[in-house]
């Protein structure tokens, strides 16, 4: 008994935290199927004629069909009350999954916006903001020198704004 | 459907207006019924009612006679009723407005605070459904239906409208509870 209520509270649980109506619908009748006193509850209408009006509570309400016959009268050559053409209903990616594919949509176009802002939008200055400085060009000048029979190189580096020179002397090997 | 009926509609569709009464006199009851348990307005309900049986005859001819009769009508009145929801909704949204700007006398004023879900002759319990979760507990209470023909006078899934019927149900036994009229049985699912 006890172990059937926690069973009965974790299922209604589960129904309202259940987001589409077809997972909602067979988490009940799963349930159902295994717990009778829910089956019954579910199939009793115990109080609820009460609260409903019946055709009987209506009986006593005149004949409605001469203004019916003026309606139509009315409304034979117009248009107002004419049933749109039925549709067969298609089952597609956004009748079927409306609420999945909703939701996978808004997913990819929040991450898209987020990826847009971090690399994107991030590395472009924005107005007043001072750009970092490049480094400035430099000057480098390789000489290949042969000196008592042996192959050097020499590196000349200048720093254009530096007012410096590094001269780099080493053998090389060919 | 009835053999009766089915030569009813026949003969309705060669122009006879006449054996239309029949049908009428015969659904009229369960018509107003659901309109009722919708709209909460007897008025609404009137016209709504009124709205289904000549908006059903002049579509006879897409009726397919193999089907039931019963449940186009009430899919009709069902289309007729919710949309009186909306355009009622539609028209206290711009009364509103309107009424922000104007001066308007208080009989009016009051009319704009009425929404079908404050109706006087609705019960606590029955205000705290959707209009689809009330149509849904009318067709099963009144009508006997079952999940899947609700679902097709709704125009929805069987399991939607069994989730509907499911949800209904909660909401009125606990309306009935905190009223303290509902039966004393405690179930355990409860």
């Amino acid at each position: 008994m006890r172990i059937n209520q926690i069973m009965c509270k974790l299922t209604k649980f589960l129904f309202w935290l259940a987001p589409i109506k077809k997972w909602q619908a067979r988490i009940l009748r799963g349930h159902f199927r295994m717990c009778d006193s829910c089956q019954k509850a579910f199939e009793s209408d115990d109080n609820l004629k009460e609260v409903l009006f019946s055709p009987v509570d209506t009986t006593h309400i005149s004949s409605i069909s001469p203004e019916v016959m003026q309606k139509i009268q009315q409304n034979k050559n117009k248009k107002t009350l004419q049933l749109p053409q039925k549709q067969q209903r298609r089952f597609t990616l956004f009748t079927r999954w409306q609420w999945v594919t909703a939701m996978t949509a808004g997913f990819l176009l929040v991450m898209g916006i987020a990826v847009f802002h971090l690399f994107v939008l991030e590395k472009q200055p924005k107005p007043g903001e001072k750009l970092h400085p490049l480094p400035q060009p430099t000057d480098v000048v390789i000489h290949y020198v042969k000196s008592g029979g042996k192959h050097a190189r020499t590196f000349i580096v200048k720093e254009n704004k530096a007012n410096r020179t590094f001269i780099w002397f080493e053998k090389y090997e060919i | 459907m009835l053999k009766k009926e089915k030569l009813i509609i026949q003969e309705c569709l060669k122009g006879n207006q006449q054996e239309f009464e029949i049908l009428i006199k015969k659904y009229q009851p369960h018509v107003m019924a659901l309109a009722l348990n919708i709209l909460g307005d007897p008025d609404d309900a009137l016209d709504a009612a009124q709205d289904t049986f000549a908006q059903a005859y002049l579509n006879l001819h897409h009726f397919d006679l193999d089907r039931n009769f019963k449940n186009w009508l009430m899919g009709i009145a069902v289309k007729r009723s919710l949309d009186r929801i909306k355009k009622r909704k539609s028209f206290l949204k711009f009364f509103n407005q309107y009424s922000k700007n104007m001066e308007l006398s208080k009989t009016y004023k009051s009319y704009t605070t009425y929404r079908i879900e404050e109706s006087p002759i609705f019960r606590q319990c029955i205000k705290k459904l959707s209009p689809k979760e009330r149509t849904a507990l009318s067709l099963k209470i009144n009508e006997g239906y079952r999940a899947k023909e609700i679902g097709e006078i709704l125009n929805c899934s069987e399991n939607t409208a069994f989730v509907y019927l499911f949800k209904a149900k909660q909401k009125i036994k606990r309306a009935l509870a905190a009223e303290n009229l509902g039966s004393r049985e405690v179930n355990p699912c409860e």
